[in-house]
């Protein structure tokens, strides 16, 4: 808790975080409000659902659209890990009396609590628009709200590892954004189809990316992906792995 | 009992060895001067016992127990150039800082009116002047009464009036009772407030120790007489100093520590006809000594054989 206290002093007035913060929220908001109106829109014409937002579908629909946006909490962990190398605050904050252990593990909560802070974001999205499209609320497809919370755990420890190896924050969020945005679709796609079929499904990025199909396009996209829970152990491995991989670097590097 | 105590530490940045078995001691209360040009590895040795750089041999301890985080937290330390979170005001910042400590918290004020920043206190970081930093960086160590601080080249970065305020507020801690262990490679800064001194070069220990132990002084007479010759075969006649040599129109006579008797030379040469027009003592200055330390000829000035 200690730890969590001196993160929340190092970001209270912080003002760029709570800035992108805050645009992070709108975004999500403002993403899913396009969504929504291009399928009021699509409706008008044809009968077609492609982004379903009434209950039980829109818990899955908010979590599909929300998660273009991860980039976006993976990049303010990039920043608050970075910084420290920047201003060089992570040796003053050693050289003062914190461990290296406590330090570390202040940064993983932060990353935790982006996540749960996206993944509150994604529930009240999905009651607002669930509500707005005149359906009742469902407990049934809050699994998605799970998948998202594992997705944003991801895609957010993700990035830190990158920040702790790389240290730098341009060139982390340059390689956090090309290796998700294209080389893991690339890397992933010559595995799938070279070496081993299937072996896409289990890149980093693309597990829980399955996990959490495009609304319409299960059936012609993601045919044929392993059942929700193996993909559930594949990310948590990866995320124990990012944990694991950044601690040990902080803990025996020099800083 | 030692403050600090280090033992045997040798460090490897990949091929380059920045520390060479170092060993040395800090006794309790004492100014402890680290005295080395740039790149000697002073501040691998600090960041070495402050844990952000790991030793590749060797070990230390901090008041005789093996180090811990809780340590840290009783040690004020400044290390390199003055780290703090931009964004945030002084005061912020030495909220943090006193927040790790977890102690020093309702000193804030106080320490900020030490360094002369409480004016600025809300002021954020990068606004300040690089003189500002170094204060509060100074501020920050204050926090808590540490029982030691350690300071690396304290006075980077200050005008000449920064530098005489850090210098008087180093020795009024050191009065205070608090252990100072500083790192420079401004001689005379050390020459200036330091009472044991450890000398590094190229990451070798080449001595430690009190400063009148490691710096055995000799005495430095200059004696000058318009007749130079004259007078040197006066002085060749005298006895006591250990040896004797010629600079421009100035004859330089060397004598242990103590030993040099002004009265006696200038009796003796007036008493055999040479007049003196200057004659003055001085103390071989840690300059001198430092120069003869690490091997660098202190009065090169382009006589060396082909």
């Amino acid at each position: 808790m200690h730890s969590l206290k001196l993160e929340w002093l190092k970001v209270k007035n912080y003002r760029t975080f709570w800035i992108l913060l805050g645009l992070y929220v709108i975004g999500l908001f403002s993403l899913n409000y396009i969504f929504y109106q291009f399928q009021l829109d699509l409706k008008k014409q044809l009968p077609l659902d492609l982004f379903p937002y009434g209950f039980p579908k829109v818990w899955q629909t908010i979590a599909w659209v929300s998660s273009w946006l991860l980039y976006f909490p993976g990049m303010l962990m990039i920043l608050i890990i970075t910084n420290e190398y920047t201003y060089k605050t992570h040796r003053q904050n050693i050289v003062d009396g914190m461990t290296r252990q406590q330090f570390i593990y202040g940064k993983i909560q932060v990353a935790v609590i982006l996540a749960v802070i996206t993944t509150l974001i994604c529930i009240a999205n999905a009651i607002i628009f669930g509500t707005m499209h005149g359906s009742k609320v469902t407990v049934e497809g809050t699994e998605y709200i799970l998948y998202a919370f594992i997705q944003a755990l991801s895609y957010i420890f993700f990035g830190m590892i990158l920040a702790v190896l790389l240290r730098r924050g341009g060139l982390a969020m340059g390689i956090f954004f090309i290796y998700g945005l294209v080389f893991e679709s690339l890397l992933g796609a010559l595995m799938h189809n070279y070496v081993v079929k299937g072996s896409w499904n289990f890149f980093p990025l693309q597990t829980t990316d399955v996990l959490i199909p495009v609304p319409f396009g299960k059936e012609m996209f993601y045919k044929n992906t392993p059942e929700p829970y193996v993909l559930i152990i594949c990310a948590l491995v990866y995320i124990t792995a990012y944990c694991f991989f950044s601690v040990r670097k902080f803990k025996t590097a020099d800083l | 009992m030692s403050v600090l105590s280090i033992q045997n530490i040798t460090k490897f940045y990949g091929s380059i060895q920045a520390l060479n078995d170092v060993s040395l001691e800090v006794p309790e209360g004492s100014v402890f001067g680290i005295l080395g040009p740039n790149g000697s590895g002073k501040t691998t040795m600090l960041g070495i016992v402050m844990d952000v750089l790991k030793a590749t041999h060797g070990s230390y301890r901090w008041f005789g127990e093996p180090p811990t985080e809780m340590h840290r937290r009783q040690i004020g330390t400044l290390l390199e150039t003055p780290n703090f979170y931009h964004y945030l005001s002084g005061e912020r910042n030495l909220r943090i800082a006193a927040e790790i400590k977890r102690h020093g918290l309702n000193d804030i004020p106080q320490v900020l009116k030490r360094v002369n920043l409480w004016q600025r206190k809300d002021s954020k970081f990068n606004t300040y002047s690089l003189g500002m930093k170094q204060r509060l960086a100074v501020a920050s160590c204050l926090l808590g009464n540490p029982r030691v601080l350690v300071f690396d080249e304290p006075t980077n970065g200050l005008d000449p009036e920064g530098i005489a305020e850090t210098r008087d507020l180093i020795r009024n801690l050191a009065k205070e009772g608090i252990t100072i262990i500083l790192a420079s490679h401004l001689l005379d800064e050390v020459e200036k407030v330091c009472s044991h001194v450890a000398i590094l070069q190229k990451g070798k220990l080449l001595a430690s120790g009190h400063v009148d132990e490691v710096l055995v002084n000799e005495d430095i007479v200059e004696v000058s007489a318009s007749d130079l010759t004259k007078l040197e075969s006066v002085l060749n006649g005298t006895n006591g100093f250990t040896h004797l040599r010629k600079e421009g129109n100035v004859i330089h006579l060397f004598y242990p520590t103590g030993n040099a008797m002004l009265e006696n030379i200038n009796r003796i040469c007036f008493e055999q006809g040479v007049v003196l027009n200057h004659l003055q003592l001085k103390k071989k200055s840690l300059e001198t000594k430092f120069f003869e330390l690490t091997n660098i000829p202190a009065d090169s000035r382009g006589t060396k054989k082909p």
